[in-house]
């Protein structure tokens, strides 16, 4: 699977990304020389420690930084052979329309608007010339896709009103809406219960594969990147330390850092922390 | 309510002054005079009495008598009252949206310039006194320009009619009301641009952006009613306040509202108007947090769920 996918044509192209952010007086390297790509329909796994950089590799390589906290943002992003990093603002809210990519948040709850009811944030994400029928029609399709079964309920509903697992549930029909090629799932399951954490995998899983569609899987959780990916990147203070198949990586890592990483997870340790001198603990 | 008006009781109970030396002025009080004006108002009662005959009054809507201006309590607040409404709707109607538009451009600008200059004027018109501003437009305005009378609210005689008598009013109304929505818009300003910058700060406008919505809609759809919800409490409230008068600005402008009637009473040492007003005015107050929430469990759903 993962030789095949390495094969395909390459949908997201990533080379010496580098990306320093402004956070109080400081300057932050998030992101540091990293070169990653994506091809099409393939599942690639991002991991790392909290603070590791992969939440903002994910966020830069989408262009969704806030441009006031970007002290430096420099390398290529290349999605379907265009260059993105430099594409002016225009041009990237177009492409972000037509369905090219798009990204599931951590905390389902911050990023549904409060004062919105969930069917109206799902409609806004179709494309404008839709007709308000086909609109709810789509939306409602949408939330069963992602698993919602009383779709017709949850339109109606605000952000607060549903569970966790449905705001999940929500967040990913939201980002669906475009038809994207390439879906950005930054710790999907993090926030959620055991069992609705197995639910919305499987949600995913079926997503990739009915839609065709390439999934980039941010997470610290190397099982879910076990059940879910074909490759994986391993991210430390900024950096790919390394870059295998999923056989691969869990049969003979190649950076010690990988190897910890891996051990702890069959440990069972709760949540990985970073130690002042940037240890793992 | 009742320790409103147990506490304003007591405070004008422990001010020093003589209301019938008020009355008479500059001059001897004739003694016999005194008496018959301490016995006909219960001025000698012993304060218990007189909070219980106060109390007992209240239960009918009797608010007491003004022995100053010889009329009922009631009477004068209800003649002064529609004046500071009409004072404070002004301002506020024009101050507001001023405000709101003013905050919103300044954090919502991607020019940092832009924002600078915002942020000072605001910073600078927050620190003008209303008074001073006051005076600053009759000089310039009234005195030197002559568009807009010094101070009044209509002129002494007057022939206008229909329209005309509207527009004569307006004249009057123009320059505190210009005063009040200059302040009130400063306020608003800070406030809003304040909530502006958290709301761009909320994941949800990261959603936004992650949908291809361009800044404009950002800002119609997902910042302008989010930010606004913190300006509705607090200028609700302000507006329960200003139902006391803009004691400054009435006085400047001599606009015969609440706030100028507060004032002559306790130059007066009328106590009955004082302790009316005050009781008018938390009644504004608590009614105005009413109707907030009101508005609030309106605007915001999160709040619709939980009462």
């Amino acid at each position: 699977m993962s030789l095949e996918a390495s094969h395909r044509p390459r949908l997201l192209d990533v080379r010496n990304l580098t990306v320093h952010l402004r956070v109080a007086d400081r300057i932050l390297r998030a992101v540091d020389g990293v070169d990653l790509f994506i091809a099409q329909g393939e599942c690639v796994g991002i991991v790392g420690e909290s603070g590791s950089g992969k939440t903002t590799l994910a966020r830069a390589m989408l262009r969704l930084l806030p441009p006031v906290e970007l002290a430096a943002f420099s390398g290529e992003v290349i999605f379907n052979g265009k260059e993105i990093r430099t594409l002016p603002d225009a041009a990237l809210q177009a492409m972000r329309r037509q369905g090219t990519f798009s990204m599931v948040f951590q905390d389902p709850l911050g990023y549904l608007n409060p004062t919105q009811r969930v069917g109206a944030q799902i409609a806004e994400a179709l494309p404008s010339t839709l007709p308000a029928a086909a609109a709810r029609k789509r939306t409602l399709d949408l939330l069963r896709e992602a698993g919602l079964r009383e779709a017709e309920l949850v339109t109606r509903r605000y952000p607060h009103e549903l569970s966790g697992g449905m705001r999940q549930r929500a967040l990913i029909a939201l980002a669906l809406a475009p038809s994207p090629l390439l879906l950005v799932a930054d710790e999907p399951t993090t926030s959620l219960d055991a069992t609705v954490q197995l639910q919305v995998l499987e949600t995913l899983r079926h997503l990739h594969r009915d839609r065709n569609m390439a999934l980039a899987v941010i997470t610290h959780d190397l099982g879910l990147v076990a059940e879910l990916c074909d490759r994986v990147y391993v991210m430390r203070a900024g950096k790919v330390v390394e870059c295998a198949d999923v056989f691969t990586l869990f049969e003979a890592p190649a950076h010690p850092y990988t190897a910890r990483l891996i051990e702890l997870c069959r440990r069972g340790a709760p949540r990985m922390t970073v130690t002042a001198d940037g240890a793992l603990a | 309510m009742v320790a409103v008006v147990f506490l304003v009781f007591g405070m004008l109970q422990l001010t020093p002054g003589d209301p019938v030396q008020a009355m008479v002025g500059q001059y001897p009080v004739p003694p016999e005079f005194r008496a018959a004006i301490e016995r006909h108002y219960h001025l000698n009662d012993p304060f218990v009495s007189r909070l219980w005959q106060y109390f007992a009054n209240l239960a009918h809507g009797d608010l007491g008598f003004s022995f100053q201006m010889q009329r009922p309590v009631t009477e004068l607040i209800l003649e002064r009252a529609p004046r500071t409404l009409i004072l404070a709707a002004s301002g506020f109607l024009t101050g507001i949206p001023i405000g709101l538009a003013v905050g919103l451009l300044s954090a919502a600008s991607q020019n940092p310039h832009v924002d600078r200059f915002w942020t000072t004027t605001t910073l600078i018109a927050y620190a003008i006194p209303g008074f001073w501003l006051g005076q600053l437009l009759v000089i310039l305005f009234a005195m030197q320009l002559g568009w807009f009378p010094t101070q009044g609210m209509a002129p002494l005689v007057s022939r206008a009619s229909g329209f005309g008598w509207l527009l004569e009013r307006a004249r009057y109304l123009a320059l505190p009301a210009i005063t009040y929505a200059i302040y009130e818009a400063t306020r608003v300003a800070r406030l809003m641009r304040a909530n502006v910058i958290e709301t761009l700060g909320q994941g949800y406008i990261v959603t936004a952006r992650a949908k291809g919505l361009s800044r404009g809609a950002i800002v119609r759809r997902h910042v302008l009613r989010n930010s606004s919800l913190p300006v509705v409490t607090i200028m609700g409230y302000a507006f329960g306040v200003a139902m006391g008068g803009a004691v400054l600005i009435e006085t400047v402008f001599s606009w015969p509202g609440i706030g100028l009637l507060l004032i002559e009473a306790i130059r007066a040492r009328d106590n009955q108007v004082v302790v009316g007003v005050v009781l008018f005015v938390s009644l504004a107050v608590i009614l105005m947090n009413l109707i907030v929430d009101l508005i609030y469990c309106a605007l915001d759903p999160r709040i619709r769920t939980g009462s």
